[in-house]
């Protein structure tokens, strides 16, 4: 894949072109990218606030009706609920692995099982997450999918 | 829903296997009508399956507490059904329970074995989608 950039002083808004022979699932998966590269959440900090961009988040995570949002490094808290990220963001990959935790699969680096059927999600970060077994299927449709 | 009418089979058949050892065993072969013991075998399975897909649906941070919930109300269902028809007088309590402990076993093993496929599965897809 070759990447060119330009500047334009005239254009307003970046403007990204995607060149292809063919569609492929490679080519909907960057226009997914960059698409969700500029879909940002408001989320909160130590009494500040800030815009996250979806992209970045590995996972979110329910405790006691709050809902957490974990990146690489840093933690916030938004006020959206799972089901809201669910629907908003499954088209970026998002997708429940358990009652309480929905992943980001770009930032899923493999899965281990572990005993009584449950299963590990080890993440690009090396942090771990538990899967429970009845979520497994949507994970699975989401790589085959291509999401 | 094909998956669950093939495990509440498979566990019928597996229970049916274990009762008629007991029976030929014990001699009582000639004694217990075996169509009074396959329907409530049958529905007990089917009772016990709809249950554990009800049991499923609670999660815990321990795997011990989701499986003594599962062995509990398995244990629950076989002692009602064994009140009911009298398997009582055939088998003790403790080895129907066993038994029923022994099944929950090899079922976990299968279950294993098969998110282990899928596990792999996954991981071989993540591994392609990674290199790309």
């Amino acid at each position: 894949m070759i990447v060119k950039m330009e500047q334009d002083s005239s254009v307003e808004e970046v403007e990204i072109l995607i060149r292809y022979a063919e569609m492929s699932e490679d080519v909907e998966r960057i226009a997914t990218m960059l698409e969700s590269a500029t879909v940002r959440i408001k989320c909160s900090y130590d009494g500040g606030e800030k815009l996250v961009s979806v992209s970045d988040v590995y996972y979110f995570e329910s405790v006691d009706k709050m809902t957490f949002v974990y990146c690489e490094k840093d933690v916030y808290r938004t006020e959206l609920r799972l089901y809201q990220i669910v629907d908003d963001f499954a088209y970026m990959g998002f997708v429940q692995i358990s009652k309480s935790c929905v992943l980001n699969i770009n930032a899923l680096d493999l899965i281990n099982t572990l005993p009584n059927s449950r299963m590990e999600a080890t993440l690009k970060n090396d942090e771990r997450v538990y899967i429970t077994r009845k979520y497994l299927d949507g994970i699975k449709h989401a790589l085959q999918k291509g999401v | 829903m094909k998956r669950l009418i093939m495990h509440i089979l498979a566990t019928t058949g597996l229970s049916l296997v274990i009762v008629a050892t007991i029976i030929v065993t014990r001699s009582y072969l000639f004694i217990i009508p075996f169509a009074g013991t396959v329907l409530p075998v049958f529905f007990a399975n089917i009772l016990i399956h709809a249950g554990l897909f009800v049991t499923g649906k609670f999660e815990s941070r321990y795997w011990i507490l989701e499986s003594l919930l599962d062995v509990t109300y398995i244990a629950t269902v076989i002692i009602i059904f064994g009140w009911q028809y009298n398997w009582f007088s055939l088998t003790p309590i403790w080895s129907l329970i066993l038994m029923a402990v022994f099944m929950y076993i090899v079922g976990l093993f299968l279950r294993m074995a098969r998110i282990r496929g899928e596990v792999n599965e996954i991981n071989k897809l993540l591994e392609k989608r990674n290199k790309k």
